[in-house]
Formats: structure tokens, sequence, C-alpha cells
């Protein structure tokens, strides 16, 4: 089935006769009679799954339902042949255009039935003139006094302004998600347990340390639940009141991407912190037996071993608060983590669809939560660990953990001396302490980079080279940086030509070069792919392969004991697949069309339907709509 | 003649016989005695398999397999190239389907895991899984046998694999019943065994098995 979704604007004004919709084609349009009272957005026709032209005129009587948020199927199943099915971006998704009383009727029939939220506006030649809308929802009470009561807590004066404003936002977030996407309500409420335990007294941090992490908490996350709420919620009912700060989308706004990108990081999140990858490495130290990992050959049958795959874990505590982490779209963030929040850009709402903006990015940010958890359990960060890690090098490992630990002391001593010319290094605790808190954010980027190669782009060096080098040239201003995403690729490439001895480096430089060259061919990639094929040859490479070559260990450690096949069977399973076709990773979803949305892992879809460099606003919606709706078990469906 | 086509759900309305027979080109051949199976003929203005334009009136006429579950809520459609139903279902007769039914999808994986865990009537003939656990260097695998659950290997590994196809044969003889694939896409060979099929049928319903 071909796709072909036709984009439309619809624009509110206020005119003299009371308030106006109708249909224009193009922001132009739209521009050419705003006024201070004029909300648009953007609405599709899709095409594909429907019968017969839409008309663009509202002349004389006409109803136009909004329904939402709910996968647009039965309503172009039901209605598709009578009506024009409208698909919009905000919560209310669906818009059903009739001169018809009795169609209307119906649909407004039907989503009472389906317990669906709607809005009919009853229009005379585009002048709104009765708007029916649906009864809103029984409320829980019990959230108001959770989040009463952690309001009154005491705390420093000058951070109460924040604490007020975290309440506020929340409980309008709870509020809000209640009527219009309930599931997302758990999830915000998730919030509120973390804040308690951080403004309540810490008897091991002094008054400014805590004061510190409290506003670090509060400014982090306010910023975060703010947007998500605005964008999520503006354009619910009643539509006419709920202005969307994304100008072109202030009619509708943009719930339905809001919703996808939730959906999407709540089952990366899921999937990944059920491996308890961190545990895993952890428990290594029940391997006992002296084990010098740096005295293995490059081929030892060992680092093949699925160690923490056959770690067996006691069942996770149940009653351990659940971790938040709150999406929103930022045209300033971008892709970006923070402990509790995760950002993706604002035009990746409209571009979603191609390799510079997609959604796939995510996973670097997801992959580095994991790998700050495995690094507490391997990187010495307190003075005690110092020094027991200066101990270590010392003496005999009693463990595999042990090993590990020593080995990647081992391995960033040897970045060190590459980077500073020395013989040797590591004389002194104080030096060591200096060292590893040079190198940690270094060493993280490492390992996130191969963590995420093997685990989410399934070690497909073609997919992940010009993946992640078509995203970042789109990053403005980064070419100083050049050398070390040069290094960072080599590196998770290195980590599938571990196994040939002195030939790894040059077999990873070799598939980092032929995909570059790849890119550049088709021009997707601009200057810094120039660049990086610099750093591929001649002298270039001679310092880049040194770096390389420094790094092994930290690549191995990624291999052997961060990546697991059966923690990666279980993250990548995908069970909505039909075949075993290479094309779509075996999904028989047909872009386009919206009658058939339905996957169960949706990282695994965003990377097998993200493709090339046009950013399509039709195809990022269509894609956004199977993120949002794509599990539509009746379980989840937001009603 | 292998029968191929798909399992749909009602979107609402239960469906009955005397709703298909009114279906422009569709004609009830007869009831197969013993079953909830029946025979249509399809009669098509323009050829659904590819097939050359041999016809001199132009008609083309294909036969098909239906099955009404006993609450209407379920229809499934078969004839002799899946193409062809779904050209039936998806293009000649979409004015009448599409409001009316949707495909169903058939959790293939949680079928044969659960052969496993309570082994019963059927028995596993084949299996085509997709794989995540090896990157790009091993993503399908397909297993044949009398029964494959049965085997160490299979069942010890089951987590490494997606399970997306699944032939089901009866636990006492060796003769494959049908094949099911998680897009609710389902076939079987001659009109023998269609007691058997709706054995297989009903156990995917009665443990919920359909998506």
């Amino acid at each position: 089935m071909t796709s072909h979704i036709a984009e439309i604007l619809l624009v509110l004004d206020r005119v003299p006769q009371g308030r106006r919709i109708r249909f224009v084609d193009g922001i132009d349009q739209a521009v050419s009679a705003w006024t201070q009272a004029t909300r648009v957005s953007p609405v599709f026709a899709p095409h594909s799954s429907v019968d017969h032209s839409y008309t663009l005129s509202l002349e004389g009587p006409h109803h136009l339902t909004f329904v939402g948020p709910y996968p647009p199927e039965d309503l172009i199943a039901l209605w598709g042949s009578r009506a024009d099915i409208w698909l919009s971006l905000g919560v209310f998704n669906n818009l059903v255009r009739t001169a018809d009383d009795a169609v209307a009727a119906e649909v407004v029939e039907w989503a009472k039935e389906h317990g669906l939220l709607f809005e009919r506006w009853t229009t005379q030649s585009g002048i709104i003139e009765h708007i029916e809308q649906a009864a809103p929802r029984a409320t829980a009470s019990g959230w108001r006094r959770v989040i009463a009561t952690t309001s009154r807590r005491r705390i420093r004066r000058g951070l109460a302004p924040l604490l007020n404003e975290y309440a506020a936002l929340l409980s309008s977030g709870v509020a809000r998600a209640e009527q219009t996407v309930p599931t997302m309500v758990d999830d915000l409420l998730a919030a509120d347990p973390l804040v308690r335990s951080v403004i309540a007294h810490d008897p091991e941090l002094t008054v400014e340390e805590q004061s510190h992490e409290i506003y670090d908490l509060l400014v982090t996350l306010n910023a975060a639940l703010s947007r998500l709420t605005s964008q999520t919620f503006s354009g619910a009912s009643p539509i006419t009141e709920t202005e969307c700060h994304f100008w072109t989308h202030s009619l509708l706004g943009t719930g339905i991407a809001n919703i996808g990108l939730w959906k999407l990081c709540a089952r990366l999140q899921f999937v990944l912190g059920r491996e308890r990858i961190p545990e895993r490495l952890s428990a290594l130290a029940n391997y006992e037996g002296e084990i010098k990992l740096e005295n293995l050959d490059d081929n030892d049958p060992f680092w093949n071993l699925d160690r923490i795959g056959e770690v067996e874990l006691t069942p996770p505590d149940t009653k351990e608060v659940m971790v938040p982490l709150v999406p929103y779209f930022s045209g300033r963030d971008g892709f970006k983590t923070t402990l509790h929040t995760i950002s993706a850009p604002l035009v990746a709402i409209e571009a979603c669809n191609s390799k510079q903006w997609t959604l796939e990015t995510l996973t670097h940010e997801l992959s580095h939560i994991v790998i700050r958890g495995a690094l507490g359990e391997i990187y010495p960060t307190t003075m005690q660990d110092i020094e027991s890690a200066y101990a270590t090098m010392r003496v005999e490992p009693r463990n595999l953990l042990e090993s590990i630990r020593r080995y990647l002391l081992m391995t960033i001593c040897f970045m060190e001396q590459d980077r500073e010319n020395l013989e040797r290094v590591f004389d002194t605790p104080d030096y060591l302490q200096q060292m590893l808190v040079d190198w940690h954010a270094e060493v993280e980027e490492i390992l996130t980079h191969v963590f995420d190669f093997q685990y989410f782009y399934g070690a497909n060096a073609r997919r992940y080279v010009e993946g992640i080098w078509t995203s970042w040239s789109v990053i403005p201003n980064i070419g100083m940086r050049v050398p070390e995403y040069v290094v960072r690729t080599l590196c998770a490439v290195l980590s599938n030509h571990l196994e040939y001895a002195d030939e790894m480096e040059e077999r990873a430089r070799k598939d980092v070069e032929r995909y570059l060259r790849r890119l550049n061919k088709g021009k997707r990639a601009g200057r810094y792919v120039n660049d990086a094929l610099s750093y591929l040859s001649g002298s270039k490479w001679e310092a880049v392969y040194k770096q390389l070559v420094a790094r092994r260990g930290l690549v191995r450690i990624a291999k052997a004991f961060l990546f697991s096949e059966k923690c990666s069977a279980r993250i990548r399973a995908e069970y909505q697949v039909s075949s075993g076709n290479p094309e779509h990773e075996g999904y028989n979803l047909a872009r386009g069309d919206f009658t058939r949305l339905r996957i169960d892992n949706p990282i695994r879809f965003v990377g097998s339907y993200t493709s090339g460099t046009a950013a399509s606003h039709e195809a990022s919606l269509w894609m956004l709509y199977v993120l949002a709706f794509g599990d539509h078990r009746k379980a989840d469906r937001e009603r | 003649m292998i029968y191929s086509g798909f399992v749909l759900r009602s979107r609402g309305v239960p469906l009955d016989r005397q709703t298909l027979t009114t279906v422009p080109g569709l004609s009830l051949e007869k009831a197969i005695a013993g079953t909830r199976w029946d025979r249509y003929r399809f009669g098509s203005l323009r050829p659904l398999r590819d097939e050359a334009q041999l016809e001199t009136d132009g008609h083309h006429t294909y036969p098909l397999l239906a099955r009404l579950s006993s609450d209407g809520g379920r229809l499934v459609v078969l004839g002799p190239d899946f193409n062809i139903v779904r050209s039936v279902i998806e293009g000649e007769l979409r004015p009448f389907f599409r409001p009316r039914v949707a495909r169903e999808s058939i959790a293939v994986h949680r079928l044969v895991q659960h052969i496993i865990d309570e082994p019963g009537p059927f028995a596993i003939s084949f299996v085509h899984a997709r794989t995540a656990a090896f990157g790009e260097s091993l993503k399908s695998v397909s297993f044949y046998g009398n029964d494959v659950s049965h085997a160490n290997f299979f069942r010890a590994n089951l987590e490494l694999f997606a399970c997306f196809a699944v032939g089901l044969r009866d636990s006492s003889h060796h003769a494959e019943i049908l094949r099911l694939r998680q897009d609710g896409r389902i076939s079987f060979i001659g009109t023998e065994k269609l007691r058997d099929v709706d054995r297989v049928l009903h156990f995917l319903h009665d443990r919920g098995f359909y998506e």
C-alpha cells in the first residue's frame, strides 16, 4: 500500500460573527489573516486508508467531531466511506467532518459507548454555533492528599517556591491526565516519592549539599513536567480554551507525539530496568577464582561466555521506589537525559522519520543510565574506593568482579599513558584519584557507545555508523569534537572484531571508513563526515589507532560483561512480526496505513522504519501514531 | 488443495451466514456436514491470482471456505491462494468487510510457550522465529520435526526466539493440521481435517491466543 497523506491546516479564528473554523492549504494562507486569537494545527487525510476525495469547504451546515486519543482504525472502517476522517497530532487525534446529521450522531453515540472523549462542533459556514462535549470522567482524590502532604514538608525558605511550583505542576498534570490519558497518571505520580525522599533530612549530607540536591532535582523536574503537561494536554477539552505554545500546533497540541515519546521511553526504561544489568555485573563477585583478564588471549573462549546472562537474580524488591523518567520535547535541550528526565528535539515531531531526527537516538541516552549504574559497581569514585582500588592493583583478584575492576583500572592507565605520553602511571592514590576523575566521562561514553551498538543496533555497523553520523550532522558547532566522535564510533564497531588480535583495529577502521564513505556519497552527512574520514588515514589515523588500542579493554568489558545474548533477546524481542524477511525486520506494517498499527517493541519499530534523510511530517505522523497506539490492546487504550 | 486465508474478528455487530450470502459476488454453495464450515464461490470481473485473463466472459470464479464462530464474533475466510482472499477482503468486497471485520492477531509465541509448559492435544510440527540475541550474525531460525517442543534444545533456548509462525499436529498422530502466523494468517491442506481445524480454532479461542 502506498503512503499518501495530505496535510492541511485547521484554523480557528475569531470573527465578528463568533468563532470560525476553516481548512486552509498552507501556513501562508493562515498567516495572511492572522489575528490575536488565531490558532492552527495540521491535520492529515489518510488517503491510502479511505476511498474518496476530501472537501475543504465548510460552507453551509457541518459537524466537526473530535475524538481521541484513540487509534483511527475503527473510525476509518466505520465512517471512512461516509465522512472525511482527518488525523491530527493532538490528543483529539481523529476529526470526523460531515454534513450529515445522522453520521455525526452515530459518531457521538459510538464515542459515548466506548467511553471516549469527544467534542462535536456544529457549524454554519464555518461559524461554530454549538459545542457538545463528553462528560468529565470520574477522578480519584487520593493523589491530591499525597501531593499536598509533600508540599507541606519543611524546606529551606529559598527552595519553597520551587516546591510550590512542583506541587502545582504535578497536580495539573495528574488532573489533566486523569481526564485525557489516564494510563499516564501512575507514571506522573512516581515523581512524588522521589521528591519526598530527596527533601527528607539526610544526615550524611551537609545542609548546603542537600540544598543543592533539592534545587537540582526540583528545577530539572519542574522544567520537564511543565513541558510534558503543556505539550500533551493542550488541545484537550475544551479545545477552544487550551492553547498550545508550540505555535504551529496551537489549536490541537501535540498530545499524540508526547504519548508516543512517553510510551517509547517507558518501554525502554522497563526492558532495560528488568534486565538489572548492574546487579548482574555485581553478581560476578560470585565467580570466585583468580582470573587475570589482562593475560587472556584475544580469542580466549572466556571472552565469549555469556557471564551476566547466566546470573540468576533474586526476585526484585517490589517495594522499591519506581524511578520516574519524565519525557518531553524541547527545542533547546534536544536529545538529553538527566537522572529523572529525558528530552527529544521538538523538530522530531515533524521529522522523526529521518535519520537526522530519529527517536532511535534515545537509546543512547537511556544506555547512559544503565552504564552509570554499572560504573557504580566497577568505577572507584569515593576516596575509600580509590584506596581499595590502589590496593587491588597490587594483589591477586579473588573473583571475577575484582578482575573486571582491576582490568578497568589498567585500561584507564593505558589511556592515561597514551594521552600523556608516559612510561608508567599510578604511583600514588592521589594521582589515581585525579586520573579517575579525568577519565570518568570518556569511559562512560565508550561503554555507552558499545552498549548501545550491541543491544539496540544489533551490532549492525552500517546502520550504526550511518545513523549516529547522520544525527550528528544536524548539530551545530561540534566540529571540534569530531576526533573524539571518531574514536567512540571505532570503539563501538571494534566490539565486532575483538577476536582478531592485531587486526581488530584495522577491521574496525575499514568498516567505519566504508560506511562513512557511503554516507558521504549520498550527501547525507555534511562536513563532519569529511572531517571524520580524514582521521582514518595517514598520520591522523596513527594517533587514533593508538587511542583505540588503549581503549581495547573498555570495549572488552562492555562486550563481555555488560552485553548478554540472553538479555539482548529479551530487550529487543518483538512478537508482532510475521515473517523472517530482512525488510523492516519482519514487520508487516505499511507506511501510511493507519488501519494496522500493532507493535510490541517500539524501539525495534523505530529502527526498522527510520529511513533516508528526507524529513516528512506525514511519515513522522504515522510513526508517532504507531508509537502511541501500537500496543492498542484494550487495557492500553487511553480511555 | 492448500487453503490459505485470515482469521477476522467482528468490529462489534456479530456476523451471520445470512448477511454473508447477501454480499455481491459471494454465493453459498453448501454447508460442510459436521463442521461450522461453508463452501462459497466468489465471482470477480478481474483475475485475483495474477493468472492470465482466459475466461471469455471476463468472469473469474474462486472457491472459498468460510467459518463463522457460534457467537458471530469471528470469521475465518480461506481460498486456494492467500492473495485471493486478501483481494476479496481488502479489495473487491472492502465496502462490505471493512466496517464489519478486522484482521485478528494470533499470539504465536505465547502458544508455543503454552504447548511447552502444558503439553496437551497438539504438538508442534514446525516453528519460524526471529532472534534478537545475536545481532546481524543470526536473525531468523526454523525448526522442523514431529514434536519440536519436546526437544530439549528448543525448550532450553526458547527465550532467545520470538516465534511468529507455527505448525500444529495432533499429539497422537503425525499429520499436520494447520499452520498459523502472528498476523492472523492460517493455512491447511484439503478439507479432510476440518474437524481437527475446528478443534485448533476452539483451542485458540478458549485459551486466549487471539490478541
